[in-house]
């Protein structure tokens, strides 16, 4: 049985700003991706890259297709029946939907956030933590501490919860409760981390705190976040791909695309004439 | 039809269309809902009458403490644990096999089949329970129990084991139905959040569904032991009319179903003290299956909220 | 792919998926296996003497017909007594009385009439109704006890049925001046009759099957005659299989097998009239 070793990784640390240089190889590349719910046609033809180490904010009004898109970045959308996808997605170069590919192995490079917070419920928030590793056997126990606290701190959540770890994880607030399912998908210790509005449910204080989580989190994960609030994708996103009935628009730096944009149903959009 | 006014001015069609009609139909379908009312009182009152009366010969300590049970004989004993341990004994039995059983159908039904095999086979599954007991008996005694005395050595004729095992086959589908409900009642995005950080299906099933659904399944299997405790037929034919106090699967015993069943049919006259061990017997059940049923709807409620 | 050469087993999540296939299929083998060893063993003796024969002492010459005979006047009577009654209460329930405490009552009751077993519902009958009001053990008796039983049956299934009529239809006759009961008995009852039709089956089906409480209300296992009235002893299907199936004799038990042939050709072709009369009324509505 082959050991896996468990890497930790360092403390992230903070600096401002952090839009990467351009020609940077992308992390994900995404090539005339088209998506279906059985007959309905929900992606047109996306090609965009995802560069390394930034955030990529989607944004659009409701229906255009993002959480589809994001969908398709870990092979979820595959889980609706009737569900269907063609076209290609590289993950650093591997194509994912490649026949020998196992989509529950990619789901461990690429992790997901959701929209609602979802933590175990019948686990403590040391369970939950703990559940991607334990879920796909490769917790080792003695590292389980550890593991726990360095997943909490990257989390921003240590602080609050060191001294209740054995509480169930549903009984945090929903800010916390967010915090908690990040933590958990940092566990894991994923490349990719996609996030599906996850601050939509959630009050503006606890809000402000993911955002400035996001910020940290950036300089170590390449994150894509999908979000219906265009001042989010401003406040913190380097790049922003616009979504229009399943069309990708536009897909620049975040402060041209906010400033100048290139296409007028970008402009419209932000200017708030529709959506 | 006629035009009338009622004493509220208000028009009606109709003949005898007024408000005294109304409230004479509304109270005689009132009077129909109190007939489940009536029916439960009944069962309890008369159930306790001659429970009352049967105590009043019998002390209880007798009762709770005699390890015998022989009303009929001259030597009388009227220790309840003898058809209690029979009772207690089949229903084991019944829901070792249909707990396994009803489970795994269950998930299979909700999570891994597609959804015309699940339209086929649940309802499969639910002619188990629409089967006739009388033909679930004559099965666990003239075909299980011969083919077990092959397997198992020294197993009488009436033994606890058959129709421990056939019961267990009839309550299969009360613990598949409900444990279904139980696995459908876990939200969706659970299981996503099991996907979404790289695991396999069967261990989101093993790990996050099946803990989430576990107070629904555990309603479900004391839903199922109830049926089994008040199963009549199946052991009245095949395990026997010995009270005994045995946790032996092989031997003969009675249940208290089977008891009343022996004591109708006999020619015991009304009135006497062996008569009243029908109704003795009879309040034991009652309490047993009532006990068992308001757990059961207890842990499905809390599960409800739960979800 | 980086994570390409960590190969997942895939065994495990197989042998759990042919563990659950097996746990569905397993029990519909065997009953199965149980219909089609019935059927062997009654082979021998069904034949329409036996069914237009009476017990005997002899086993080849016993045949089934009071059993038969019971047990369809038991259920004539049985639907004709449960059926208001059931109706009834169900149109309380959803109609007039809804979030009212007597409704709470009632409710409660039911559910917990659900789970009592059968035999105590022949206690019942033997206190009541064959003591108290002096039916004796008669066919009427243990109507009225069978009745007591799939009441819940019919209930349940009633109101299932009247909640499928859309509220704006009643409001529509409310607007047009109806009274509450016209029109529950000109709109409502007619549009819910294929769902309470449904129920009825069901619940002459289990009747059908009962034994326990017909034997605590006395039953005979042993009868050489046709019920001849509402006051009369009897006898059913499923007590005259019992009584076979008690006698050592290996002849007795083929009876018994035939005996359930009978009983299930009964409960199917029931079933399958009701379906008929149901799909017939549906596609009028």
């Amino acid at each position: 049985m082959s050991t896996t070793t468990l890497t930790i990784r360092n403390e992230v640390a903070t600096y401002p700003g952090g839009t990467k240089a351009e020609g940077v190889a992308p992390k994900v590349r995404v090539q005339a991706l088209r998506a279906w719910f059985g007959k309905q046609q929900a992606l047109q033809g996306i090609t965009l890259d995802v560069p390394p180490t930034a955030v990529t904010a989607v944004i659009g009004p409701s229906g255009c297709g993002k959480s589809t898109f994001i969908r398709c970045l870990n092979r979820m959308h595959e889980l609706v029946p009737g569900a269907r996808v063609q076209g290609e997605v590289l993950l650093e170069g591997d194509p994912i939907y490649d026949a020998a590919v196992d989509p529950v192995l990619l789901r461990r490079r690429v992790g997901m956030v959701f929209q609602k917070p979802n933590p175990f419920p019948t686990m403590s928030v040391r369970e939950n933590v703990l559940a991607g590793l334990r879920l796909t056997g490769r917790l080792v126990p003695q590292h389980a501490d550890l593991v726990v606290e360095r997943a909490l701190c990257n989390a921003a959540l240590w602080e609050e919860v060191k001294d209740r770890l054995d509480a169930p994880g549903a009984a945090l607030s929903g800010g916390q409760q967010q915090r908690l399912c990040i933590a958990r998908a940092l566990a894991v210790e994923p490349e990719v981390l996609l996030m599906d509005e996850p601050c939509s449910a959630l009050d503006p204080v606890a809000t402000a705190r993911i955002e400035d989580l996001i910020h940290v989190l950036k300089s170590v994960y390449t994150i894509v976040i999908v979000t219906h609030n265009m001042q989010q994708a401003a406040r913190v996103s380097d790049h922003t791909a616009f979504f229009l009935s399943g069309e990708l628009v536009e897909h620049d730096r975040t402060d041209r695309i906010f400033t100048s944009p290139g296409d007028s149903r970008t402009e419209d959009y932000i200017t708030g004439k529709f959506g | 039809m006629r035009l009338t006014t009622t004493e509220s001015g208000a028009i009606r069609f109709g003949r005898r269309a007024g408000p005294r009609w109304e409230a004479a139909i509304e109270g005689a379908l009132l009077l129909c809902g109190l007939v489940s009312v009536a029916t439960t009182a009944g069962i309890i009152l008369l159930l306790a009458v001659e429970t009352l009366a049967f105590f009043r010969e019998v002390s209880l300590p007798a009762f709770f403490g005699d390890t015998q049970w022989t009303p009929l004989f001259a030597e009388k004993h009227f220790g309840i644990w003898p058809l209690l341990s029979g009772t207690v004994l089949t229903s084991a039995i019944a829901l070792l096999v249909a707990f396994p059983f009803g489970l795994g159908a269950a998930v299979y039904l909700s999570e891994l089949a597609s959804q015309r095999v699940r339209a086929l086979l649940k309802p499969a599954l639910e002619v188990l329970a629409g089967v006739p007991t009388i033909v679930y008996g004559y099965f666990a005694l003239v075909f299980v129990t011969p083919v077990l005395q092959r397997v198992v050595p020294g197993l009488a004729g009436f033994n606890s084991l058959g129709p421990g095992i056939v019961m267990g086959i009839m309550i299969i589908p009360f613990v598949s139905s409900l444990s279904e409900d139980a696995l459908f009642a876990v939200p969706p995005s659970l299981r996503e959040g099991a996907y979404a950080l790289g695991a396999a299906p069967l261990s989101t099933i093993l790990r996050v569904v099946l803990p989430s659904a576990s107070s629904g399944i555990a309603a479900a299997a004391l839903l199922a032991v109830s049926r089994a405790v008040g199963e009549t037929m199946i052991v009245s034919i095949a395990a026997g009319q010995q009270p005994r106090l045995t946790f032996d699967p092989r031997v003969p015993v009675e249940t208290m179903t089977a008891y009343i069943v022996q004591i109708s049919m006999g020619d015991v006259p009304t009135g006497t003290l062996e008569y009243r061990t029908l109704y003795v017997v009879g309040t034991a059940l009652f309490v047993l299956t009532y006990v068992m049923n308001l757990a059961s709807r207890r842990l499905r409620s809390r599960f409800q909220e739960l979800t | 792919m980086a994570g390409a050469a960590q190969r997942r087993s895939r065994l495990p999540e197989k042998v759990f998926r042919a563990l659950c296939l097996v746990a569905v299929i397993l029990p519909l083998l065997v009953l199965t296996v149980l219909l089609v060893d019935v059927v062997i063993d009654a082979s021998g003796r069904l034949s329409w003497s036996f069914l237009t024969s009476y017990p005997s002492r002899h086993a080849a010459r016993a045949g089934i017909l009071p059993g038969l005979v019971g047990s369809l006047m038991l259920i004539g009577l049985t639907a004709l007594l449960a059926l208001p009654l059931g109706v009834g209460a169900a149109l309380y329930l959803e109609e007039y009385g809804r979030q009212g405490r007597l409704s709470g009552l009632i409710e409660i009751n039911i559910s917990n009439l659900a789970g009592v077993p059968s035999v105590l519902y022949g206690l019942l009958g033997l206190g009541f109704f064959v003591r108290t009001l002096m039916l004796g053990r008669s066919v009427l008796a243990g109507a009225c006890t069978l009745a007591l039983l799939v009441l819940p049956i019919v209930i349940m299934a009633s109101r299932e049925a009247l909640r499928t009529v859309p509220a704006g239809l009643r409001e529509a006759c409310y607007a047009l001046g109806s009274t509450r009961w016209q029109a529950i008995s000109r709109v409502v009852l007619p549009m819910a009759f294929p769902g309470i039709l449904t129920g009825a089956i069901l619940a002459v089906s289990r009747a059908l099957g009962e034994t326990a409480p017909l034997v605590v209300v006395g039953a005979l296992t042993y009868v050489a005659f046709l019920p001849s009235g509402l006051d009369s002893p009897f006898t059913a299907l499923p007590i005259q299989i019992f009584s076979w199936v008690s006698r050592p004799q290996k002849a007795f038990v083929e009876n018994a097998a035939a005996g359930i042939v009978v009983l299930i050709v009964t409960m199917l072709l029931i079933n399958a009239a009701a379906v008929l009369l149901r799909s017939r009324l549906q596609r009028r509505t």
